[in-house]
């Protein structure tokens, strides 16, 4: 297994820029997750790893190798593709020892290799059939199988769950999981899906508009997030956003009014410095509590709007302050549409932004 | 009756006069080369010939050297075949998988070569051949036919290439195949029935040219099989229709048996590429 | 953190650009063969025809001298000319047209569901495979009037086209060409447009259905204006195919009875190969050219305008 090193890598279309210096690090055995919104370049970046897409700029390394100029196939990466690719003339068998039998293995070795990858995915049955006779999660297993069974430097994967129904979705999200700690294989994971994320990456890599937003374990992400960006892309429901301006009391301690109500939050002593700045103050659902209460001055007081009971935890979408609010709570509410409530937000789970450039000011 | 049945009947209904028109001269091809001469210019002339009389195709073939004009014609038309093949296969892949510069410039340029049809630039041909001394030669008419026909095999390839996910190769790639490899082991056997499509369509189309073959062959012994049955008509006083028919029978049937069974991937081809 | 925020300028930018536009320059070898063919062997002739046509050139090919236009007069003054251009007129507007006409709705009627649609289909393209010349050819045999077959079904349905000689009036000849050729036209008609037909998506149909559209509404709120590209594709192709259809002609009356009809590829066939008049025919093919080129402008401005419109 192997290291990944991408310094300041750029791609282009032309006049169009996608990739704007990616910069990052991904070390031996790391499981690490590209995340963003569509369009943001993740595929591309990946597929620049692989060698299917030119780099406009920058290097990548293996190992310490530059192999920018390396082409895809002396790269040694194995890669699962959204649509699986599966070779459709050849068997599931066939498939699988593609590679094995290109860098011209003999046949019980293959039959061999090939056996050991299909009992860990459990596809001893299938072996003989042709990729269209399989379900979707069956070609799924297959595309990793191909991947597996010839030990490469690294796995890539651009959105491998994303044509799979949501039960088989979690279920295979588990099957990789496990397999990563049975292999141990560095690998690239590209998803759109927060959660996939969330579970799946040992680091996880936020980008944005071809930028990294941040890099880090999912539960630094979650905690500290560093943009504004992050924080309302990691997490759900989403979180809320209030913005204002930092104000100081007569002691000096910086809070913020919100809305029409004019309540008082009190913010983190370190925001003193930020006195009569605009910022985001950035909240999560869960970190908000509501009570059914009748509206009073100097509280955060919501109407409800909506209310979804998942069964664990109940969701309130509230609008307070001028705006909309979610509250999500593991308690049973009995609440119902057009109720007010009270609501307090935990001091020490505010994220603070500056409104204009969005970077995290606490 | 179900309602589909009485659909179909409509349906039948509506292409018959249409079919009619067309199945008209294939009877008339078949009654009258299976008929002995006389029978022809009888005053009384019928439908059915008296018996199954073979004779025509044994006096084509024995007396009137009609075996050297098919031969001819396989000759062109495989090799016509052959090259166009060969420069449309690379052209079409590079056109559906390749940055190319120039791509638009060389699709019209590909168009414009089918807006040029042989016989106004007969005269033309016929001095190039001449200037390189390749009249009565039958490797003249394979080049003439390729470079004409290459068009529309660049067109059809293309589409049935644009068909095949590009991930594919992409994956053979990761696989650690090389171009060739994953060109020779994933594409090629993918797109095998659309090559074989193409160059059943050239085929026939270079089987049943008349112009060039006409001008550019000058030599009896080397016409093709249309030119050849053409020449048929006007070398006698009395036309020898049964002969004739016998000839177009026989030149016909086969090309006709190979179209019919590319008939359905024809009209998919067509529709892939031909508006684009 | 591993995520290094290095700053360091990547001297690999230029270096990465480089081989890249030369490969892509590279790619230019895969359509080199087609274009070295083509180049040669419709690209000189194109070269030769555009000198003869304003040179003397004598009846073995030999190089005279220089003529200018007189070619091109001596043409213009030529009345077997202009009648044949007429004639090159009404051949391809009735072919073309006769061909749309018969093909749109046999298309229709072949992309329906029913019972052996694909032997109908099948013997609707049969005539795609059979050579021109030959198709003539056997027409020529079945119209013939002493013993073809025409008249002999003619006068058992108890018409009165005993021995009638159809190829020996201009007028009869030309219309039994017209339809051989509706005929040898229909199957790649019909096939562009059961290729349009099959791209139009079924749920279009649904949702009209559900709309409350009537069959007919919707074939002709929904086939037909889909179709149009098809159509002008069919009818662009059919034009340039028809205008320079040969073996039909030239088979069945070799232009005759006296001219009555020539078109101008006979016309330009005759005066090389019949009258060895090399530089004549080749001022003909450049003035069929430049026919064809003013069609094809004039589609395109018309498509280009009507676009532009709606
Ligand atoms: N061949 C191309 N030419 C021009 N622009 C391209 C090309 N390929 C991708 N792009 C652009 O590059 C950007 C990044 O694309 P990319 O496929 O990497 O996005 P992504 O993050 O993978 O999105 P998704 O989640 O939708 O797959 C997009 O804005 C896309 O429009
Ligand atoms: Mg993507």
């Amino acid at each position: 297994m192997s290291s990944i090193e991408i310094r300041n890598v750029t791609k282009s279309y032309g006049a169009l820029q996608v990739l704007h210096g990616i910069d990052l690090n991904i070390v031996d055995e790391e499981f690490v997750v590209l995340v963003g919104p569509s369009g943001c370049g993740k595929s591309t970046l990946l597929r620049m790893i692989a060698g299917l897409e030119e780099i406009s700029g920058g290097d990548v390394l293996i190992d310490g190798d530059r192999i920018n100029d390396v082409s895809p196939q002396k790269r040694d990466l194995a890669m699962v593709f959204q649509s699986y690719a599966l070779y459709p003339h050849m068997t599931v068998a066939e498939n699988m020892g593609f590679s094995l039998s290109l860098s011209g293995a003999k046949k019980p070795q293959i039959q061999k290799e090939v056996g050991e990858a299909a009992k860990i995915l459990h596809l001893e049955d299938y072996l003989e059939r042709l990729p269209k006779n399989l379900s979707g999660g069956q070609r799924q297993r297959v595309a990793m199988g191909r991947a597996i069974v010839r030990d490469p430097k690294a796995f890539l994967f651009d959105e491998p769950l994303s044509n799979l129904d949501a039960k088989l979705r979690t279920h295979m999200r588990a099957e990789i999981r496990q397999l990563h700690q049975t292999l141990n294989a560095t690998s690239v994971y590209v998803t759109h899906d927060q959660i996939e994320a969330m579970t799946l990456a040992d680091r996880i890599v936020v980008m944005n508009a071809g930028r990294i937003e941040q890099v880090g374990s999912p539960i630094e992400l979650f905690d500290t997030p560093m943009t504004k960006f992050v924080a309302g892309f990691i997490g759900a429901p989403t979180m809320n956003f209030f913005d204002g301006c930092v104000q100081a009391d007569v002691d000096a301690n910086p809070y913020i009014t919100l809305g029409a109500d004019n309540s008082h939050v009190p913010l983190p002593e370190g925001m003193k410095n930020h006195v009569g700045q605009q910022v985001s103050i950035g909240i999560r659902p869960q970190h908000i509590l509501a009570e059914p209460a009748a509206p009073e001055s100097g509280m955060i007081t919501g109407s409800v709007s909506l209310v979804e009971q998942t069964g664990c935890e109940t969701n309130l979408l509230l609008s307070a302050a001028g705006q909309q609010v979610t509250v999500q709570t593991k308690e049973r509410m009995n609440v119902a549409t057009g109720d007010w409530v009270n609501l307090s937000l935990k001091a020490d789970c505010l994220h603070i932004f500056d409104q204009g450039t969005g970077r995290r000011l606490n | 009756m179900s309602s589909k049945a009485k659909f179909s009947l409509l349906c039948w209904g509506a292409l018959m006069p249409l079919m009619v028109v067309i199945l008209f001269p294939y009877a008339t091809m078949l009654s009258t080369a299976l008929k002995r001469k006389d029978e022809i210019f009888q005053f009384e002339i019928s439908w059915l010939p008296d018996g199954l009389y073979l004779g025509n195709f044994v006096e084509l073939f024995v007396n009137r050297g009609f075996g050297q004009a098919i031969f001819n014609s396989i000759y062109i038309s495989v090799g016509a075949t052959l090259v166009s093949l060969l420069v449309a296969l690379p052209a079409a892949y590079a056109l559906s998988r390749l940055k190319l510069p120039g791509k638009s410039t060389f699709r019209t340029y590909l168009l414009i070569t089918q807006m040029i049809s042989p016989i106004v630039l007969i005269v033309g041909l016929f001095r190039l051949f001449a200037y390189l001394g390749m009249i009565n030669d039958l490797n003249a008419l394979v080049f003439a036919h390729s470079a004409f026909y290459m068009a529309f095999a660049v067109w059809m390839l293309q589409s049935y290439f644009d068909t095949i996910p590009k991930d594919l190769e992409e994956a053979a790639w990761m696989d650690g195949a090389s171009r060739f490899a994953s060109f020779r082991r994933v594409f090629l056997p993918l797109c095998l029935p659309g090559i074989a499509v193409t160059s059943l369509f050239t085929f026939v189309n270079s089987w049943n040219e008349y112009a060039m073959a006409l001008t550019i062959l000058r030599d009896g012994s080397l016409q093709t099989a249309p030119v050849r049955i053409a020449f048929l008509t006007g070398t006698l006083y009395e036309t020898e229709w049964n002969i004739i028919m016998a000839a177009t029978l026989i030149a016909t049937l086969p090309v006709a048996i190979v179209f019919a069974s590319i008939q359905s991937y024809l009209i998919r081809g067509l529709s892939l590429g031909g508006v684009k | 953190m591993q995520a290094t925020q290095t700053n360091d300028l990547a001297p690999s930018g230029r270096r990465a650009r480089k081989p890249r536009e030369s490969r892509n320059l590279s790619n230019l070898v895969f359509i080199l063969p087609s274009i070295a063919l083509s180049l040669t062997i419709i690209g000189y002739p194109i070269f030769e025809v555009l000198r003869m046509a304003v040179m003397d050139v004598n009846r073995f090919g030999k190089i005279r001298g220089f003529e200018g236009f007189g070619n091109f007069i001596k043409i213009f003054s030529d009345p077997v000319f202009i009648q044949s251009s007429w004639q090159t007129l009404i051949w391809t507007v009735s072919v073309v047209g006769g061909t749309v006409l018969v093909a749109v709705p046999v298309a229709i009627v072949l992309n329906e569901d029913f019972h052996g649609r694909s032997i109908a289909r099948t013997i609707i393209l049969l005539p795609w495979a059979v050579s021109l010349a030959m198709t003539a050819l056997v027409w020529r045999f079945v119209v013939n009037g002493d013993f073809g077959t025409l008249n002999l079904a003619l006068t058992q349905l108890g018409l009165p086209f005993n021995n009638h000689p159809w190829l020996a009036d201009a007028q009869s000849a030309f219309a039994i060409e017209i339809l051989v050729g509706i005929l040898v036209s229909v199957p790649f008609t019909v096939t562009i447009i059961l290729g349009g037909l099959t791209s139009i998506p079924v749920t279009l149909y649904e949702a009209a259905a559900m709309d409350g559209a009537t069959r007919w509404q919707s074939l002709r709120r929904i086939t037909l204006p889909m179709l149009s590209p098809f159509l002008q594709i069919a009818i662009v192709l059919n034009v340039i195919y028809v205008f320079n259809s040969f073996p039909i002609i030239w088979i069945m009356t070799n232009g005759g009875p006296a001219n009555g009809t020539d078109i101008l590829i006979t016309y330009v066939y005759k005066q090389a190969f019949a009258f060895g008049k090399l530089d004549v025919a080749a001022a003909g093919s450049v003035v069929m050219f430049l026919m064809l080129l003013c069609f094809s402008v004039l589609y395109l401005f018309m498509t280009r305008n009507r676009s532009t419109d709606g």
